[in-house]
């Protein structure tokens, strides 16, 4: 948790950090500049108060601000378009604006609570979203630096703000832009897919406190108009089931290898194999029980932060799974059988791979606690808040 | 003028198939649809990868442009052949 407290401050006086975060013509310049100002004013901050003798921990592992800029691309295909709204302002009668605020914030929170990630880059990287993007846009994405969203054409799809999975997706591809970088093509394209899905569903579920049996496992729910015949986008639990319309076609999506599609089109199916690890993590979660935020998606974070490189396999992904899993679970611990079986069941299997086991099996499980149980910058009292400033 | 559009990719992954011969149409459409096309011809493609993003294939009269999303006036010359059924 000491993400924070990296030394990439004292180089450049605030001034000029200032002039750069506010003037560089360069957006990476004028974001590194302002991560820069924040950090360096903490640790003088932290600096002051530990001259007072007072301990300063909890301002140095506090996550950095949230900060997001909406904007209305005012259906044109320059970005970002119109600063309509910064942090802490109020909201206008724009719908999509409100709801693609809300989602990143919600989005940004859940990362921050439940995995101690802070924001999309791990370093409080402003979060930028244009809404009413292009003309009948049917589409939402994340272009590298920010997210971008349609009104949708009203005929086949809805505002694509509408479904906080949507929101939590585009901001996880970031996440993934920023970690395991998976190259969007073939295999490890679609595992890019994979965890936008997987994190887009844990929000979902995270926002209606629902456990893995509650949960719908749909991704982009409510996207489609009436007119189409589809509950959502994509099925986590029951791939290739999402839609089947006259107009639209039937949802492509295999949940098995035997049915892995090759295909040419959407970067060698990226949106379309997802489903077969989409399956795999519905079936861990489902296995587990509970919140699956807690460990399942503990467990996926911590294979796509620190274990999966650009070109991975599904057979590499099951792996880091599997190892992730032993790791923080203990080999041949709940969670490390249950996502061993998952990939399984799903036709990766994982026995003649897997590392040789050498702590006891069965070890009885128990949950760790989890980060969201830790207290939180908000839950510590205000008497040592303000102290710690 | 004959063409085709072909659209792949998209957070909801919905193929759209266009073709289009301007020899069909009445002289003001086809005319607006062929100042759009040569327009568009002489704007730059982006073919860098980004997530979620429209992969487009579109051919005019035989000669094949790959994209990613689209810029210039790609934009509405897609907008137009798009909308059209």
């Amino acid at each position: 948790m000491s993400r924070r407290t990296h030394a990439v401050c004292g180089f450049l006086p605030p001034h000029i950090l200032r002039s750069i975060s506010e003037n560089s013509d360069d957006a990476t310049q004028r974001e590194r500049a302002h991560a820069a100002l924040e950090i360096s004013a903490q640790v003088r901050g932290a600096r002051a108060v530990a001259e007072k003798g007072v301990v300063a921990a909890e301002m140095l592992l506090a996550p950095p601000p949230l900060r997001r800029r909406l904007y209305d691309a005012q259906r044109k295909t320059v970005l970002p378009g119109t600063l309509i709204r910064s942090e802490g302002e109020k909201a206008g009668a724009d719908v999509a604006a409100a709801e693609a605020y809300d989602g990143a914030g919600v989005t940004f929170d859940f990362y921050a609570r439940v995995y101690g990630r802070s924001s999309v880059d791990g370093r409080g990287l402003p979060l930028d979203a244009s809404v009413h993007y292009g003309l009948n846009y049917g589409n939402a994405l994340w272009n590298g630096r920010q997210m971008i969203y349609g009104d949708g054409d009203g005929k086949i799809f809805n505002r694509f703000t509408g479904s906080i999975d949507i929101i939590a997706h585009e901001l996880t591809h970031g996440v993934t832009q920023y970690t395991a970088a998976l190259v969007y093509q073939d295999q490890s394209g679609a595992l890019n897919e994979h965890f936008s899905d997987v994190f887009g569903i844990l929000v979902k579920q995270y926002v209606r406190k629902q456990t893995a049996a509650k949960s719908d496992w749909l991704i982009g729910e409510g996207i489609f108009t009436s007119a189409v015949n589809g509950a959502a986008v994509r099925s986590m639990k029951a791939p290739g089931s999402a839609y089947d319309d006259k107009v639209v076609g039937k949802d492509p999506q295999p949940g098995h290898m035997k049915d892995f599609k090759k295909m040419v089109v959407d970067n060698g199916g990226v949106h379309v194999n997802s489903g077969i690890p989409n399956r795999a993590f519905y079936l861990a979660a489902t296995m587990l029980g509970g919140n699956p935020w807690k460990i399942a998606g503990r467990i996926w974070y911590d294979s796509l932060t620190t274990r999966l490189k650009p070109r991975a396999t599904f057979a590499d992904c099951a792996r880091a799974t599997a190892e992730a899993a032993a790791a923080r679970y203990g080999a041949g611990s709940e969670p490390h059988r249950a996502v061993v079986e998952a990939w399984k069941e799903v036709g990766i299997e994982l026995a003649a791979t897997a590392p040789k086991l050498t702590i006891a099996a069965d070890a009885a499980f128990q949950p760790p606690i989890a980060a969201a149980e830790l207290p939180l910058l908000d839950a510590i009292p205000p008497r040592r808040r303000r102290a710690a400033k | 003028m004959k063409i085709t559009i072909d659209r792949s990719g998209g957070f909801a992954n919905i193929p759209l198939h266009r073709e289009i011969d301007t020899a069909a149409l009445s002289h003001a459409e086809a005319a607006e649809i062929e100042r759009l096309a040569e327009e568009a011809r002489k704007s730059p493609v982006s073919a860098t990868p980004m997530a979620d993003a429209y992969s487009y294939v579109i051919t005019i009269d035989g000669a094949r442009y790959e994209m990613v999303e689209s810029s210039g006036a790609w934009v509405k010359f897609i907008e137009r052949i798009s909308g059209s059924e």
